[in-house]
């Protein structure tokens, strides 16, 4: 199934692509997600950005599917997701 | 006593003398210090209804235990007093290297009392207090004088918080400045002192207090700053500032456009990345910070570098104006630091205009000229106005409420808390924000608490503040309350609100500098405390419940973006917030039972005289 993932704001320039898509096995899991987009990402990111034990973001970093918050890894993803990942941070 | 000089310098300036007032350990570890220990100084001082431009409010600027220490991101202070803005309890933070002066001139702060016959500065070190003439620096913008001062005094290991033109105007949301663009923005603390004469408190020395284990808070220190690099807000914040979350924010309707009408701009233009790549942009650092959240644009005309804006001034003047033109934004905000305004009050002011403007109910001949929506040079030149205090400036330079009321609107449309403006976050898109502008202390303030980080997913474990729906309301209204409280314990430290630090590290530090045995209750019991005798300050000037509301144009709800159709519902939250409080529902004051339990005796008596 195709997921889109898109990058917000300075995710974007961390990344190093505004969105991506991925084309994963029908009933895949958030972890999937975060496993394809550390192996194609991990090495333009800010250490501080990847948690190489969980392989996928730090908590600080939110996904946000169409109707609901991607909080966890073992959650399945919606067939044709399109999901917005935006750093938790907001300014003063 | 540990951590604190034990001292504050109280300065008479009708007769120009100073004297030391001695502040005991059980008045410390009741209050702490910064903005809270400065509530508790003014509720002794001011006697209620007194005018907040009269020689008879005083004005104290304080410290706390952890400023000029080793821990990183405490160099900051607090001013407290009644503010000329709102005439209720008013306060202001700012970080940099003045407050890291200030705690080493040889006192824990400042109370400034009465008014000076002509203009002076106060020159403070190694515990000596000097009333110095300032006639020659009157007139001068904030930059000009910081910049005078030093060379007059020939050193540079000096820091200087100082008032500009709009000051000595008594413009209403005149702010305080230091190290070149830093501010004590809110609550007019600017009017206040050049409604005293006084030009600029400068501080030297490098006068440290006894720590109670001084390897501890070493080592405290060196885990802090390893927490604060691991972290990754704190990486983002490095490379883009405050402003890495306008177009975040847009997209969870949290960033207001068109004076909070709309939450739907082409945001790109103005956001921390679009600085960096059209501008020669260069971190500010307050000291001991590992961070570097603070922008300077380099060249930004020839010869000239000037402050870079951060979130809060480039959504008040960019989006909440419909404004795209990044440079209108830098050079409003260059406008507002040269003469010392407060740039969220200024840029919610600038944008009620075009508002009036656009319903008829400003025309052009009032103004001067057109006002259409973004228009970069029409917003500068009402910012010009406002300092120079010409024509529709004057009134705008008194803030939205009086300005509503000055034209006849109606107060609805007036974007503030009890005269304080709206900041550029808003209540729709995060219900726990809506309660906590309508009760925070001093007005509108983003900073307590910044309920909108909560419910990002940043949860404080040890006061069960948990992350929930944001557009949910039943049930917030506790959770924003100890939030409250816990972010008013950071004006009490002199901590920034970016430091990442977890409790319990916060009563490590605590304990390490003081000796003191706080523990995370003991913490949010001081939060508590501070909030309540802010509290009674405002009540004593005529706070009630009526002001504890936000205003029908923040709170009607859009057809826009993520938050179309949303309102909070904050009869239901209030009433949470004023149950955990302990508040009185019908008179909007702490009950007496409440100031009892937190020890406020006096302010018992006063509230509930036998």
């Amino acid at each position: 199934m195709i997921i889109t993932a898109h990058f917000y704001g300075i995710l974007a320039d961390w990344v190093g692509t505004p969105s991506a898509v991925f084309d994963l096995s029908a009933g895949a899991t958030v972890a999937d997600l975060m496993h394809e987009i550390g192996r194609r990402y991990q090495r333009n990111m800010p250490e501080q950005l990847w948690d190489r034990k969980t392989d996928s973001f730090k908590k600080q970093v939110r996904a946000q599917g169409t109707a609901i918050a991607y909080n966890d890894l073992n959650m399945p993803l919606g067939k044709g997701e399109e999901i917005i990942f935006m750093l938790l941070i907001a300014g003063g | 006593m540990k951590g604190y000089h034990g001292r504050f310098l109280e300065v008479d300036l009708k007769n120009k003398t100073t004297t030391d007032f001695s502040i005991s350990e059980d008045f410390s570890k009741a209050y702490i210090g910064g903005a809270t220990m400065a509530a508790a100084l003014v509720y002794d001082r001011v006697k209620p209804g007194t005018d907040p431009l009269s020689p008879e409010n005083p004005m104290v600027m304080a410290t706390g235990p952890f400023t000029g220490t080793s821990i990183p991101m405490v160099s900051r202070y607090a001013i407290g007093g009644i503010s000329p803005l709102t005439g209720y309890w008013g306060e202001a933070t700012s970080g940099g290297v003045f407050p890291f002066r200030l705690k080493g001139s040889g006192w824990d702060g400042i109370i400034i009392n009465g008014k000076a016959a002509s203009p002076v500065y106060l020159y403070l070190k190694g515990g000596q207090a000097e009333i110095r003439d300032a006639q020659n620096l009157w007139g001068q913008d904030s930059y000009e004088t910081q910049k005078i001062i030093k060379e007059e005094l020939g050193e540079d290991k000096v820091g200087v918080a100082c008032i500009g033109p709009a000051g000595e105007k008594l413009i209403r949301y005149a702010c305080v400045m230091n190290d070149k663009g830093r501010a004590a923005g809110r609550c007019g603390f600017g009017a206040l002192m050049g409604s005293k004469n006084l030009k600029a408190v400068v501080a030297a020395g490098n006068a440290r207090p006894e720590l109670a284990d001084a390897g501890k808070v070493g080592e405290l220190a060196k885990q802090a700053v390893k927490d604060i690099n691991g972290n990754l807000v704190s990486v983002a914040l490095r490379e883009y500032g405050t402003l890495m979350y306008v177009d975040m924010g847009m997209v969870l309707g949290d960033t207001p456009a068109k004076y909070f009408t709309k939450s739907v701009f082409p945001v790109s233009e103005v956001t921390g990345q679009a600085l960096r790549q059209n501008y020669s942009v260069a971190n500010y650092a307050c000291r001991g910070c590992p961070i570097g959240c603070g922008r300077e644009i380099k060249d930004y005309k020839p010869g000239l570098d000037v402050d870079g804006p951060e979130y809060e001034t480039t959504v008040g003047f960019g989006p909440l104006c419909l404004n795209t033109d990044f440079d209108s934004i830098i050079e409003a905000n260059h406008l507002c630091n040269c003469h010392g305004i407060d740039t969220i009050s200024t840029s919610v002011s600038v944008a009620y205009a075009f508002y009036l403007y656009e319903q008829g109910a400003l025309t052009k001949d009032q103004v001067g000229f057109e006002l259409k929506w973004g228009d970069g040079q029409a917003i500068l030149n009402l910012v010009q106005k406002i300092v120079d205090q010409e024509g529709i400036g004057e009134l705008l330079s008194k803030g939205v409420l009086a300005t509503a009321r000055g034209l006849g609107r109606d107060e609805g449309e007036a974007a503030q808390v009890k005269g304080l403006e709206m900041p550029m976050h808003d209540g729709r898109a995060f219900h726990g924000l809506a309660v906590s502008y309508a009760t925070g202390p001093r007005g509108a303030c983003h900073l307590k608490g910044d309920y909108y980080n909560v419910d990002l997913g940043n949860m404080v474990l040890e006061y069960m503040i948990l992350p929930s729906d944001r557009l949910i309301s039943e049930g917030k209204g506790e959770p924003a309350a100890k939030f409250q409280s816990f972010k008013d314990l950071f004006d009490a430290l002199t901590l920034c609100k970016f430091a990442p630090l977890q409790v319990p590290q916060l009563c490590d530090i605590l304990n390490a500098l003081t000796g003191w045995e706080f523990g995370p209750e003991e913490l949010l019991a001081v939060g508590d405390r501070s909030v309540n005798i802010k509290r009674a300050v405002s009540n004593r000037f005529g706070l009630t419940r009526e002001q504890d509301t936000l205003p029908k144009i923040c709170l009607d709800a859009l057809d826009e973006g993520t938050t179309a159709g949303v309102q909070p519902n904050l009869e239901v939250m209030l009433k949470e917030y004023y149950e955990y409080r302990g508040w009185d529902w019908a008179t909007g004051k702490p009950t007496r039972e409440k100031l009892i339990e937190l020890g406020l005796n006096q302010v018992t008596e006063d509230l509930y005289p036998q």
